[in-house]
C-alpha cells in the first residue's frame, strides 16, 4: 500500500509542475506588465519586485483605450446578433424543421469553411459595402462563423429538451413566441451560456479578420498586439500589459464558468 | 394525429399552417441570408477569381485576364507552396499526436485526485486552451527571444549555447509545434477525462484487485472504450489544425525563409503581401478542398459513432 501513496503523490507532483511549467509564460507576461521597463529584460530574471501599474496608465490614457473600446463593441455586438438571429434560427429548425434537411447541411457545411480562404473575398466584399476600418465590417465578417455556431449548438440543446414541455403550453394556450420567450429560453440558459461564452471568445480573440479589414479607426486588441511585438524597438512593459489585458476575459470566464465551458469544448460526445 | 409528416422532436403546427409558416420563414430567413451574404458569396468569388490572374498591378486599369488553371499549375510547381502543404499536414498530424499521448496521461493521473483537486486542476489546465491562439503566441514570443528571452536565460546557465528558439529554420518548425501541443493538450485531456468517468467503475475495480498498473489501465481498458469518441475529437483538431494562422504569423512570420510557412501564411503572403490576388484565390480553393476533405471525414465518424 505504501508503493501505491507514492506513486499517487508522485503523479499528483507531476502534474503540478506540468501545471506550473504551463502557466509559467502567462505568469511572466503579467508580471511583464507590472514590472517597470529596465527590470524586464534585465538578467539574471527578476521574480521578486515591487509591482506597478505604469504600462497599464500609459496604454489607458494614450492611444490603446479606443482600441480597446473596439474589441469590446465588436465583440459584444457580434455576440448580441449572433445569440438573437442565432437562437431564433435554430428553435425554428429544432422544432419546425424549417429548412430541411438542406438548411441544416448548409449551416454544418459553412462551419467547415477556414476563415483564411474567404478572407480575400472577404474584404473586397466588405470594401464594396464601404466598411473597412469600421466596426461594423469587422462584426459581419465574424458572424460568417459565430452564427452558424451559434445556430447548431442551440440547436443540439433545443434538440434535448422534450417536446412535452411546449405541448403542455401550446394545451394551455400559449402563442409560438410566447412559448419560445417565456417556456424555452429558461430552459435552454445553459446552452445560451456555454454558447455565448465561446461566441464571446471567439470575436474577442480574433486575429485573422481585424488584421484585414481594419488600419487604425476599427483595431482590435489582439491586432495592436501584434503590432507592438514585430516594431523593432519594443517596449515590453506595454506589450505585457496588452496581452494580459487580452487574456483577462478567457480566463475569467473559464474561472467563474468552468463546467459550462467542459460541456461546451467536450459537448454531449461522451455520454455520461 | 397531425397531417404533417412528424419527425421526432417537432410540433405539428397548431395555429395553421400558414401563420406557423410565417413563423418559421421569420426567425430563419435572418440567418439564411447573413450566411449566403457573407459566405456564399465570398466562396463564389473567391472559385472565379482563382481562375483569373487579377492582382493589384492590374486591378485599376482593367486588364486582368481570364487564365484558366495557370494559377493552380503556378501553385503546384511552387516548392514553397508544396512545402507548406506538407508543413502543415505534418504540424497537424504531430501535434494532435503528441496532444493525445499527453493528454492520455493527464487524465489517468486527474482521475484519481479528489473532487476539489480535479476542479482546480482542471481550471488551471484549461487556461492555455481558452486563452487562444494569438495570445498564446503573444505570451509566449518573449519567452523565445535569443538575447532578452527567459528560456534562454536558463540554458545558458546550465552551460549550454543559447537555442534560437525561432531563428533557426527547424528549431523554429518545433517550436511553434510546441506552442500547439501546450495550448491545446487540455482539450484532449478532457476528452480522455469525460471518457474515463463515464466508463463503468467496476471495471477499474476488477483492474485494481487483479494488479494492473495504471498503464495496463490506460491502455488495455480506457483507450479501447473511448475510442469511437476520442477519433472524433483527434479529427476535429486535427481538422482546426491545418487552419493555424494566428500563432505562425506572430511567432514566426513563417519564417525564417519559409521553414514555417503554413497553407495560411502562404495564402496571405501572396494575396496581401505580395497582392497577387488570382494567385492567393487559387490557394485559397486548394485550402477549402482540403478543408473539405478532413471535415467531411470528421462528420463520418461523428454520424458512425451516433449510431
Amino acid at each position: 500500500m505504501r508503493l501505491a501513496k507514492l506513486r499517487s503523490w508522485t503523479s499528483n507532483g507531476l502534474i503540478w509542475v506540468y501545471i506550473l511549467v504551463t502557466l509559467f509564460p502567462i505568469y511572466w507576461i503579467v508580471s511583464m506588465s507590472l514590472k517597470p521597463e529596465g527590470l524586464i529584460t534585465r538578467l539574471p530574471p527578476v521574480f521578486v519586485f515591487k509591482p506597478n501599474i505604469n504600462s497599464y496608465i500609459q496604454l489607458l490614457s494614450g492611444d490603446f483605450l479606443p482600441i480597446l473600446l473596439n474589441s469590446l463593441v465588436i465583440s459584444f455586438s457580434t455576440l448580441t446578433i449572433s445569440l438573437i438571429v442565432g437562437t431564433l434560427a435554430a428553435y425554428s429548425i429544432a422544432r419546425y424543421n424549417t429548412g430541411g434537411e438542406w438548411l441544416t447541411l448548409v449551416v454544418l457545411v459553412v462551419q467547415m469553411v477556414p476563415p483564411m480562404v474567404i478572407t480575400f473575398p472577404l474584404f473586397i466584399l466588405i470594401r464594396r459595402l464601404g466598411l473597412i476600418d469600421t466596426r461594423l465590417g469587422v462584426i459581419l465578417a465574424q458572424l460568417t462563423y459565430t452564427l452558424p455556431f451559434v445556430i447548431w449548438t442551440m440547436k443540439q440543446f433545443f434538440g434535448q429538451i422534450p417536446i412535452e414541455i411546449e405541448e403542455a403550453a401550446r394545451i394551455d394556450g400559449a402563442s409560438d413566441t410566447r412559448t419560445l420567450f417565456s417556456i424555452m429560453l429558461p430552459i435552454a440558459m445553459p446552452g445560451l451560456v456555454s454558447a455565448s461564452v465561446f461566441t464571446f471568445l471567439r470575436s474577442w480573440n480574433d486575429f485573422l479578420y481585424p488584421l484585414i479589414l481594419t488600419i487604425r479607426k476599427a483595431q482590435t486588441v489582439t491586432v495592436a498586439a501584434s503590432r507592438f511585438v514585430t516594431v523593432q524597438d519594443v517596449l515590453w512593459s506595454q506589450v505585457g500589459a496588452i496581452s494580459t489585458l487580452i487574456i483577462v476575459p478567457p480566463i475569467l470566464f473559464t474561472v467563474l464558468l468552468r463546467r459550462r465551458i467542459v460541456e461546451g469544448l467536450v459537448g454531449d460526445s461522451v455520454k455520461g | 394525429m397531425s397531417k404533417h409528416e412528424l419527425q421526432k422532436g417537432t410540433i405539428s403546427p397548431l395555429r395553421g399552417r400558414n401563420r406557423t409558416l410565417a413563423f418559421q420563414v421569420l426567425t430563419v430567413f435572418p440567418a439564411v441570408a447573413l450566411v449566403v451574404l457573407v459566405i456564399g458569396y465570398p466562396v463564389y468569388y473567391l472559385v472565379s477569381l482563382s481562375f483569373t490572374n487579377v492582382s493589384a498591378f492590374n486591378l485599376l486599369n482593367q486588364s486582368y485576364r481570364w487564365i484558366r488553371f495557370r494559377n493552380y499549375q503556378k501553385l503546384f510547381n511552387d516548392p514553397i507552396f508544396l512545402r507548406a502543404i506538407a508543413h502543415t499536414l505534418g504540424y497537424a498530424l504531430g501535434t494532435v499526436g503528441v496532444q493525445t499521448l499527453l493528454g492520455f496521461w493527464l487524465a489517468s493521473a486527474v482521475y484519481r485526485m479528489s473532487r476539489l483537486q480535479k476542479t482546480l486542476v482542471t481550471t488551471l489546465l484549461l487556461f492555455p486552451t481558452m486563452v487562444a491562439d494569438i495570445a498564446g503566441a503573444l505570451v509566449w514570443r518573449p519567452l523565445f527571444d535569443v538575447s532578452t528571452g527567459v528560456l534562454n536565460y536558463f540554458i545558458k546557465a546550465l552551460g549550454f549555447s543559447t537555442v534560437n528558439f525561432l531563428g533557426d529554420p527547424i528549431l523554429a518548425r518545433i517550436t511553434v509545434m510546441a506552442v500547439a501541443v501546450w495550448q491545446w493538450t487540455p482539450y484532449m485531456f478532457l476528452f480522455v477525462l469525460a471518457g474515463m468517468e463515464s466508463i463503468d467503475t467496476s471495471l477499474y475495480e476488477v483492474a485494481k484487485l487483479e494488479g494492473a498498473s495504471s498503464r495496463v489501465v490506460m491502455t488495455r481498458i480506457v483507450a479501447p472504450l473511448i475510442r469511437p469518441v476520442l477519433l472524433v475529437a483527434v479529427y476535429f483538431r486535427i481538422t482546426d489544425s491545418l487552419r493555424v494562422f494566428d500563432k505562425v504569423f506572430v511567432l514566426t512570420g513563417g519564417g525564417p525563409g519559409s521553414a514555417t510557412e503554413t497553407i495560411s501564411t502562404y495564402i496571405q503572403r501572396t494575396g496581401f503581401a505580395n497582392m497577387e490576388y488570382g494567385l492567393a484565390s487559387a490557394g485559397g480553393v486548394v485550402m477549402l478542398g482540403i478543408a473539405f476533405l478532413f471535415g467531411l471525414i470528421s462528420l463520418k465518424l461523428v454520424s458512425a459513432y451516433n449510431d
